[in-house]
């Protein structure tokens, strides 16, 4: 009998593939810099249920999951004393976190309760891009584990950081200047499988990454480390750009406004007929989701064949 | 800081709390936010207002700055800007034709686009002022635009302003491809396509059709994108006009782009183009070569060999899954490992001869690869014989860390670090094997010789032709009937008993093994987790007081932890014992048993989960691989201490010589 702690929780699947049975990872949690995050525009969504969805960064960090570090200087509880949803800012050397901790992080919201403003925190949980009304997009954290570190804790994760965006930037730097890369070709020259494929996808779907923001947050990184020596890549010492913030309202991405939509539906269906509209529009604007995102979100879930309309009355999970 | 700086923070700060703080505190705090934990001054006034209180749900969880217009860059996420309307209109934009009001807006230093995107009842009349709050700006074509979003709100102001006529944007300029900056943000170029692409990627959510390609003019080439390529043909060998082009450069490689508001149209202008050379491509067929020809540089080559091993596997390729075929060839002259990257509808089997065409070599540690990617895989009817001569001349040599299942015939130096001599029984026969550890200075193997060899202890040895079989993920050197084994001189730096140290990543690559060093952070605490109790007869955890070998039996107490130790290229389990959980925790079995008595098992161990998690931990054990993953049954346990200032002048050296 196995005493693999992998054993509880789904982290590791046995993978149905030709060949040997290799199991697929548990995402990895990457050591990223805020500054490299916030930069973040592109989301590759999960295809089907239970398949993980990912952020890649502008220098091709292919993000599920991530380790934070950094001075939690703000938290607002925007839940109840029963629910909580904390809303926190974790200050790192290159600008600040998001983090998001409600019903669905127990554990992180528990420890968020009992946590003092300021205070050095580390957190591992998931990235989540946002998209707010106006199109603009966002990240935010959502903590499986966050706790209360000392400084040198925090040090440690500043150096990391420094040295995994460094190892990123050169990889990327390598990946550009040669322009039939490929991700065998990254592969071959010792970037591992994951780096690669994340290298290339930026490549292909993103603007090429100003290399000054990432060695500005390594300058910035290594002045921490170094107080009083001489660490100057030509940079000012300000933070990077203001990220913008999660909005009131919409903070919840539209794969978790689907899974709203689709609890309310399956609660309000208490006749076998399908929820009726109006009141699943009652509900859900009671939990932030306007008339117009409602309409939005049951076009989609149609799409999707994930509901239909028995009558125009009327929405219903298939 | 000192206090003459922080003065005017300290009144702001004062002031808005509306003496809801006394100065004392207020100025600790400040030095707790600035210098203890040397945030910026912005995060230490949101971080205070916060914490009193003085920033509401509805205010937004991140600061603004006021801006002059011709100071904007195009980047900002959260500006403040008072101007004046120079123009204004109400619209409908978008698929879903949502009314927005947008126009131009000035100050004193120029003029700039703006829009508002939720403009509800709000008029905005040419001539009246307004501060627009919480604005996020874009650039589309080198003219900067301002929006006011959901976040963002405008209030009239009382003040008047008189309006300088400058847009903020960079002017168009005209340029010729040698002498682009890179920062260029406007620029019209006349060029000639000399390679042009259609591809479908997949950006913010959707799929979409760009153009890449090369450009060509007299002063030389550049790769280009265009990013909105509908309506858009090119035609390779003509001539454009590209205007709205923006440059952006990667150290050296200008890349030039057409964004949304781009334009492309045909010019008649004649276009010599100097510089060029075409990208590489595999085309022509392939020359034929034998194994032991090949240099390594080949860039289409063909190859008629018969596969010795070859074994199928996944790979993550841009976000999808994708099976490659690796494995060994060989022909009358040698063997060399292969890689297919396109295995759609191929079938490779060992023993079976193949033509492989337009593949391509690499050299890999100093062997030499063979890749096919375009290439294809063609049966063929011959047999080809690869001499058991040639293929043992040319077994792989390699360091133990390197062996793993699947590399077929391989020869190793190492040492024998113990050997016994035990009867094991295979389908009903009864066999000798004398099996033990072996080690060279990069890891340590468990053999088996089906043999007897005259193996012993401290024994130097070279291991030719053996080969390689995985127990739970864990490999094995098997030495078998065609093995040769001779002693030879060697002394080898054996690793120390705290194992070899090796990435998570090499491990779910090669399998698992024995004294593996692991180093990476604690991220998470599993169930099972904490107090248990252990069969007194065979130590294994019993539940409900059952042991499922000896039944009903009186647990003995001991502690442990399953956590998750991540080293940032992947994930394993881990199993840690009383005493390390002990000393990581720096609580003993006995006070977490007084812990758990007086406030509950789970108080406990959301203790030690406390005391243990984002610790970073140097791991040493046995690691195997199961269907539930990789991990490690901690045999002893460290917290790392780095010297992060030496580790830090490292990376600021290496820095510095790769800017310069
Ligand atoms: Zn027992």
């Amino acid at each position: 009998m196995s005493d693999n702690p992998f054993r509880s929780g789904g982290d590791y699947m046995p993978q149905e593939t030709r060949g040997p049975a290799r199991p697929k990872s548990r995402e990895t949690a990457w050591r990223v810099f805020s500054s490299e995050l916030n930069a973040t525009k592109l989301e590759i969504r999960a295809a089907e249920e239970k398949m993980p969805s990912y952020v890649v960064t502008p220098l091709g960090a292919k993000i599920n999951r991530i380790l934070i570090a950094g001075t939690l200087t703000e938290k607002e509880d925007r839940g109840t004393e029963e629910e909580h949803m904390w809303i926190c800012r974790i200050e790192d050397t290159s600008g600040h976190f998001f983090v998001n901790a409600g019903r669905f992080q127990p554990e992180a919201s528990a420890a968020l309760s009992s946590m003092t403003v300021p205070c050095y925190a580390a957190a591992v949980g998931k990235v989540r891009m946002y998209t707010n009304t106006d199109g603009s997009t966002g990240i935010s954290v959502r903590p499986e584990r966050i706790i209360e570190i000392d400084e040198s804790t925090y040090l440690d994760w500043v150096l990391d950081t420094a040295v995994s965006t460094w190892d990123r930037l050169r990889n990327m730097k390598r990946a550009c200047s040669s322009p039939d890369t490929d991700a065998e070709a990254l592969i071959r020259a010792g970037v591992n499988p994951a780096e690669a494929e994340g290298i290339i996808y930026a490549i292909d779907n993103d603007d090429p990454p100003d290399s000054g923001v990432y060695l500005r947050s390594i300058q910035n990184a290594l002045r921490r480390l170094l107080p009083g020596e001489d660490v100057d890549f030509g940079f000012p010492d300000s933070a990077g750009s203001e990220p913008s913030g999660p909005p009131a309202g919409s903070q919840e991405s539209s794969a978790e406004k689907e899974d709203i939509i689709l609890r309310l539906l399956e609660e309000l269906d208490s006749g076998g007929r399908g929820a009726p509209r109006d009141e699943l529009e009652r509900r859900a604007e009671s939990m932030g989701i306007s008339s117009i995102d409602l309409e939005e979100i049951s076009n989609s879930l149609m799409d999707k064949g994930l509901v239909y309309e028995p009558n125009l009355r009327y929405l219903k999970r298939i | 800081m000192d206090k003459e700086e922080l003065t005017p923070l300290l009144e702001e700060i004062k002031r808005v709390l509306n003496d809801k703080i006394d100065e004392e505190t207020l100025k600790s705090e400040l030095d707790k936010y600035l210098n203890e934990y040397h945030v910026d001054k912005e995060a230490a006034r949101r971080g205070i207002l916060r914490k009193y209180g003085a920033i509401d749900s509805s205010a937004v969880l991140s600061g603004t700055v006021l801006k002059k217009i011709d100071t904007l860059t195009g980047n900002e996420q959260n500006a403040d800007i008072i101007g004046k309307i120079v123009s204004s209109e109400r619209r409908a934009a978008g698929q879903n034709g949502r009314i927005v009001i947008s126009g131009v807006l000035g100050d004193e230093t120029g003029t700039v686009q703006f829009t508002v995107w939720e403009p509800g009842d709000s008029e905005l009349p040419p001539g009246s002022v307004f501060a627009f709050r919480n604005c996020y700006c874009r650039t589309w074509n080198g003219t900067i635009q301002v929006n006011v979003g959901s976040r963002g709100r405008i209030e009239p102001m009382e003040s008047d302003i008189s309006v300088k006529e400058t847009a903020a944007s960079v002017p168009a300029e005209k340029k010729k491809i040698g002498y682009l900056r890179g920062s260029e943000q406007n620029a019209e170029i006349t060029a000639r396509v000399m390679e042009s692409e259609r591809r479908t990627v997949f950006s913010r959510g959707e799929n979409k059709e760009i153009i890449s390609g090369v450009l060509g003019d007299e002063t030389g080439t550049v790769p280009f994108t265009i990013w909105n390529s509908s309506g858009i043909d090119l035609e390779t060998g003509s001539v454009y006009d590209f205007a709205g082009c923006y440059c952006k450069i990667w150290r050296d490689q200008i890349q030039l782009n057409l964004g949304n508001n781009g334009t492309v149209s045909p010019s008649s202008e004649n276009i010599e183009v100097s510089g060029y050379t075409p990208s590489p491509k595999i085309s022509a067929p392939g020359e034929k070569k034998k194994i032991s020809e090949l240099t390594g540089k080949e860039n289409s080559v063909d190859l008629e060999v018969k596969i010795l091993a070859s074994d199928i596997r996944t790979v993550n390729i841009r976000g999808a899954p994708k099976d490659i075929i690796s494995g060994i060839a060989g022909d009358e002259t040698g063997t060399v490992p292969f890689t297919i990257w396109e295995t759609e509808g191929l079938k490779i089997e060992k023993g079976s001869a193949y033509t492989f065409r337009n593949c391509y070599c690499k050299v890999w540690n100093d062997t030499i690869q063979i890749n096919m990617n375009r290439g294809t895989a063609e049966p063929l009817d011959r047999n080809i014989d690869v001499s058991d001569r040639t293929f043992i001349a040319n077994p792989a040599e390699c360091k133990v860390k390197d062996i793993r299942e699947g590399i077929g015939s391989i020869s190793v130096r190492a040492s024998v670090i113990s050997c016994e001599k035990r009867e094991v029984e295979i389908k009903g026969e009864t066999r000798t094997v004398w099996s033990g550890m072996l080690a060279d200075e990069t890891g340590k193997i468990q053999f088996s010789a089906w043999k007897d060899f005259g193996i012993k202890e401290r024994d130097s040895l070279l291991i030719e032709n053996a080969y390689v079989r995985s127990w739970r993920g864990i490999p094995q050197l098997n030495l078998g009937e065609r093995c040769a084994v001779s002693a030879i001189d060697s002394d080898f730096e054996i690793p120390a008993d705290d194992g070899t140290p090796r990435t998570v990543a090499d491990i779910l690559m090669n399998g698992g093994g024995v004294d593996i060093t692991i180093s990476g952070t604690i991220v998470d605490i599993r169930a099972g987790s904490g107090l248990i109790k252990r069969c007194p007869e065979c130590r294994r955890s019993v539940l409900g007081g059952m042991c499922q070998i000896h039944g009903q039996v009186e647990g003995v107490s001991d502690l442990r932890l399953k956590a998750v130790i991540d080293d940032s290229t992947g994930a394993i389990g881990a199993v840690i014992g009383r005493q390390d959980t002990e000393k990581l925790a720096g609580i003993t079995l006995s006070e977490t048993e007084a812990l758990a008595s007086r406030l509950g098992e789970s108080a406990a161990l959301a203790e030690i989960a406390s005391k243990a998690l984002m610790r970073k931990v140097r791991a040493s054990g046995n690691v195997i691989v199961d269907d539930f993953g990789p991990s490690i049954t901690v045999r002893s346990l460290e917290t790392l201490k780095t010297d992060t200032k030496a580790e830090a002048r490292k990376l600021l050296s290496e820095v510095e010589a790769n800017l310069s």
